[in-house]
Order: C-alpha cells, then sequence, then structure tokens
C-alpha cells in the first residue's frame, strides 16, 4: 500500500521502517525458454525443491561426480532463496528471489549457482541438477534509493549443467509446445556405488595380480 | 521531458425528465500526454509519468464518519469495492472542509458504508463531501499485452523496469514478462497485474531503448485541493493536477538543514543523463534549495511530472496543494 493514503493521525504513529530505501533483488529462474525436468524428461513436478546460491569454493562437474548422497551436494553451499512452486503457474517452471537490504554486501561477487532436487528438500532427493554460468555473480549492493534488480535464467547464454544435462528440443511447457529443458541427474546409491568402487577395486587388484 | 498538454473538457450531462430538466455537471475532464525518454547512450534513462487524473467515481455524496467507518448517504454501493486479493480496489476520496484531499484504501463495503484504511474521521464532520473512486491500475496507465507502452522481456533484466514505491518507502521494480507467463510481474516473478498507482503518485520508468514512447493518461482533474503525505523514507508523488509547480513550493513543508544529510531530500531526474539527482532545503548561512554538492539550485524548477521526497523524520509531513486550475 503506498503511503500516499497515510493521514497526519496515522502517520504520527512510529513507522518501523530501517531497512534502507534501496534493495538489491537477485532473481534466478527458468522461465524463459527452459524448463526443469527429471532425468527421464519427465516435467519436474510442484513441490520440488528450487535453490540458487553459492558455493564457497569453485565448483566445476568435477566436484559433483562421484557424490553418493543428495546431502553431499549441499558441502559448502549457502542457499540464498528457495521456491518449491511453479513459477507462472506453468509446472516445471522456478523462480527464486532475494531480497538484499541496502548494506548487505557479504555476497558481492559470489558466483551463483542454481540447485535443483526432485523432492520437497536437496537432502531428500534421488535426483539433483547443478547449474551455473561464468556470467551468473551477484552485483554490488546499491547505496541510492533506487534498487538494483538482477535477474539470471537457464537460457543466459554460458549456462552449464554441473551436474544433470541441458537438452535443446526435449521439454515441454505445459500449452506451450516443445522448448528445451535442463535435467536432473539420478545420484548414485551408496550401495551401488560402494559396489562400483568395489568392483574398480577388484579389478585393479587382478590386474596387479596377473602383472606380477 | 514531460508536457502538460492538456485538453480540458466539461462534460455536462442534461437529463430530461418529463417536463422537468435537471442538470447534473460531472468532474472536469482531460487528457495528459507524457514523454518516456529514450535511453540515449546510455544503458538507461528514467522518467516520471504522473497520476493526477483519476476514475470517475462511483459514488459522490454526504459522509458521516466513525472511526473507519464512513456510512454514506444515497449510497448503494455493490459489486467488487473492496480488496481483491489483499490489493485495494478502490479509494474513499475527501471532497469538501479542511481535510478535503485526503484520500484512504476501501478495506471492506457494504451497501450504505465504506471502511477505510485510516481514520478519517477528524477530516470528515458532519456535512462533508466524499467520493468513491476506483483506483488506477499501473496497466490503465502502461497497458498490457497487445497495448503495452514500455519495451517488455525475458526478465527484469531484460525489460523496461518501472518502480513504485511501497509501503515502507522503497522503490519496488515491476516489468512486463514476455514470452511465456507473459504480464506484468515484480521483480520476483509474481504477478503484478492488479498493481495500483496511488492518486498523486508519480510512476519511474527505466526506459532501456532508444526510441522515446508518449503515454497518454484519461481521467478527471480534481475538483478540490490535494494532501500530498511524506512519510518516512522514500516518497513518490506529482502535482495533483496537469499544472505546473516548482521545487520551491516543497519548503517548508518539508525539512531543511544545515548539509544534505540533516535534511529531507528531493529527487529529480537529471534531464541530461536520466539519472536522479538530490537537491535539499538548506538551512542557516546561505540558505535556499541545493544540490547535493551546494550548488545553488533553480527553486522555480517545474516539478509537476513527478519527484521523490525522502523524508528523514519518522513523522509524517503533509503538502496541501492549493485547488489554482
Amino acid at each position: 500500500m503506498n503511503k500516499m493514503t497515510k493521514i497526519a493521525v496515522a502517520l504520527i504513529v512510529a513507522l518501523a521502517m530501517n531497512s534502507g530505501y534501496a534493495a538489491l533483488t537477485i532473481t534466478g529462474a527458468t522461465a524463459s525458454s527452459y524448463n526443469f525436468a527429471l532425468s527421464n524428461g519427465s516435467i519436474l513436478t510442484d513441490g520440488a525443491i528450487f535453490q540458487i546460491g553459492y558455493y564457497n569454493t569453485a565448483v566445476t562437474s568435477a566436484s559433483f561426480s562421484g557424490l553418493s548422497s543428495a546431502s553431499a551436494f549441499q558441502t559448502g553451499w549457502t542457499s540464498l532463496a528457495s521456491s518449491t512452486a511453479n513459477a507462472f503457474d506453468i509446472p516445471g517452471l522456478r523462480s527464486a528471489t532475494a531480497d538484499l537490504a541496502t548494506g548487505i554486501n557479504t555476497y558481492e561477487g559470489k558466483s551463483l549457482v542454481m540447485l535443483v532436487g526432485n523432492a520437497s528438500t536437496i537432502s531428500g532427493s534421488t535426483q539433483v541438477g547443478v547449474f551455473s554460468n561464468s556470467s551468473w555473480i551477484v552485483p554490488v549492493n546499491p547505496t541510492g534509493i533506487t534498487p538494483t534488480d538482477y535477474a539470471f535464467d537457464v537460457s543466459d547464454v554460458g549456462t552449464q549443467a554441473l551436474f544433470g544435462s541441458l537438452r535443446l528440443g526435449t521439454g515441454a511447457y505445459a500449452g506451450d509446445g516443445v522448448v528445451n529443458s535442463a535435467n536432473l541427474q539420478a545420484i548414485p546409491e551408496p550401495s551401488s556405488a560402494s559396489l562400483l568402487a568395489l568392483g574398480v577395486a577388484g579389478l585393479v587388484a587382478l590386474r596387479a595380480r596377473r602383472k606380477s | 521531458m514531460k508536457k502538460l498538454n492538456v485538453a480540458l473538457a466539461i462534460l455536462a450531462t442534461v437529463a430530461m425528465a418529463g417536463n422537468a430538466q435537471t442538470t447534473a455537471t460531472t468532474d472536469i475532464v482531460g487528457y495528459q500526454t507524457s514523454t518516456i525518454a529514450g535511453k540515449g547512450s546510455g544503458s538507461s534513462f528514467l522518467s516520471f509519468v504522473p497520476n493526477n487524473l483519476a476514475k470517475a467515481a462511483i459514488h459522490t455524496g454526504a459522509g458521516t464518519a466513525a472511526g473507519t467507518v464512513v456510512t454514506l448517504t444515497g449510497a448503494s454501493l455493490s459489486g467488487s469495492i473492496g480488496p481483491v486479493s489483499g490489493v485495494p480496489t478502490h479509494y474513499l476520496l475527501v471532497k469538501t472542509g479542511t481535510g478535503a484531499g485526503f484520500v484512504s484504501d476501501v478495506t471492506a463495503f457494504t451497501s450504505g458504508s465504506v471502511t477505510t484504511a485510516d481514520d478519517l474521521s477528524s477530516s470528515i464532520p458532519a456535512g462533508t463531501t466524499v467520493s468513491v473512486v476506483p483506483h488506477t491500475k499501473l496497466t490503465d496507465i502502461l497497458g498490457t499485452s497487445a497495448g503495452l507502452l514500455i519495451t517488455g522481456g525475458a526478465s527484469v533484466t531484460a525489460a523496461d523496469n518501472v518502480y513504485l514505491v511501497d509501503s515502507t518507502g522503497t522503490l519496488k521494480t515491476y516489468y512486463y514478462k514476455t514470452g511465456i507467463g507473459a504480464g506484468w510481474k515484480n521483480s520476483s516473478n509474481v504477478d503484478a497485474t492488479a498493481t495500483i498507482v496511488y492518486p498523486n503518485e508519480s510512476i519511474i520508468v527505466s526506459r532501456k531503448q532508444v526510441a522515446p514512447v508518449s503515454v497518454v493518461t484519461v481521467g478527471s482533474v480534481a475538483s478540490e485541493q490535494a494532501k500530498i503525505v511524506f512519510s518516512q523514507n522514500v516518497n513518490s508523488a506529482c502535482s495533483a493536477a496537469p499544472i505546473a509547480i516548482t521545487l520551491g513550493s516543497l519548503y517548508p513543508t518539508i525539512s531543511g538543514g544545515a548539509n544534505v544529510s540533516a535534511a529531507d531530500n528531493v529527487y529529480l531526474i537529471n534531464p541530461t543523463t536520466g539519472a536522479l539527482e538530490t537537491f535539499y532545503y538548506k538551512t542557516g548561512i546561505g540558505a535556499g534549495w541545493k544540490t547535493s554538492s551546494n550548488a545553488t539550485a533553480d527553486a522555480n524548477r517545474d516539478i509537476s511530472g513527478g519527484y521523490l521526497v525522502q523524508r528523514k523524520a519518522s513523522t509524517a509531513a503533509i503538502l496541501t496543494q492549493s485547488k489554482t486550475w
């Protein structure tokens, strides 16, 4: 509600407005030409988690290979905002916003990342997607009265899937035809991962024995 | 940047009832053309778009206030008058008396009364005339879909931006999203189709395209003085009618001070750079209107198209713009 409606009597009451005058609003989304999808191509359902944030160290696809639990994807992770609801009433789309009041410069220069799961929490997910872009950098928080709005989207040029995949012409918005999809990837179950590791170890041992 | 090409027309309706003739005179209505400047050589350029022409009142008559409930003599209200999904759709306007010009959102209604967000009872003594007026929406001024006047985009970063002041005195961003999920959104991508622009509030548009845009607003010119309230933090305002007002007219309603930090600040758009510039009224030695770097400012500068006031005190300042039109 605009302050113009306030009349004198009402305005004598002290207003608790100490949040500063401007704000940096960071909005991460898949809302342009991509939707989120599971590894089999089906649209990410409502209720599945979408987070924007950053890792405390630089990450590459190698950072996530071999991880055997969803919670491991949260190591060093700071979530700035999250959403489990779809965006624009369209399944598969997501949007999350971090509204930083003036003076909060903690995140300036951080490399933004999208972390997506197929459950309501990342740790409860069996599939995860990690998407990044070298241009996704938290800008300077403004000090004037006009806000700064920074939006980033999966469709931005240079976006890469660090875990998961980007597929062209495979997704489908409800009623909007075929578009692209940012797909999650199944996390190897611990038992599977262990068996895989054991198998590799066995092969190595066998090879060593034969050499000897 | 803003042209006040106002064409006013007094509309008179003559109703014939048998041999009796009744003449009812409506408000003065007209239109106003504002220009949203192109971005020039920079990446964006700010412009004010004033909202000082109102929609036609759905009821005007005597009001009797008891707290926030205002009983309307002869009213027969119906339809959607209260808030929809928390967004007000109408406001009550005090039209006569010393409180003429005060407005407050309608939060509830019956056939013969409205409840307002603020207690206007001290401004509505017996015999006061009030009106119930539909709010002007952002879409009424800047359009939507095929009639969109500014340039939309896939994200808030790509599109022209619109700034309105929220209840905390902070500028909030809106844009028209194109493509998937098209429509007016706030910067969090939440639907903003119902966003309203308050009477005598100015919209700030950040244009990212080279070509300027003309915005024609249509509506009634106020038939009474205006009360423009500046509460703590940032307020957006414009002249209460399409007539010139000067920077100098804001003082002493707003507070001056020994320096820009101590005084209330006024923000105007630099017509060359399209950026906001800060002004204040310096008190004491060298008193007068100054820029933030203490250069003498033109107190006669026309600010009718829009201006921002950053109020420092927790108490409000109320500007009464006398009816001179």
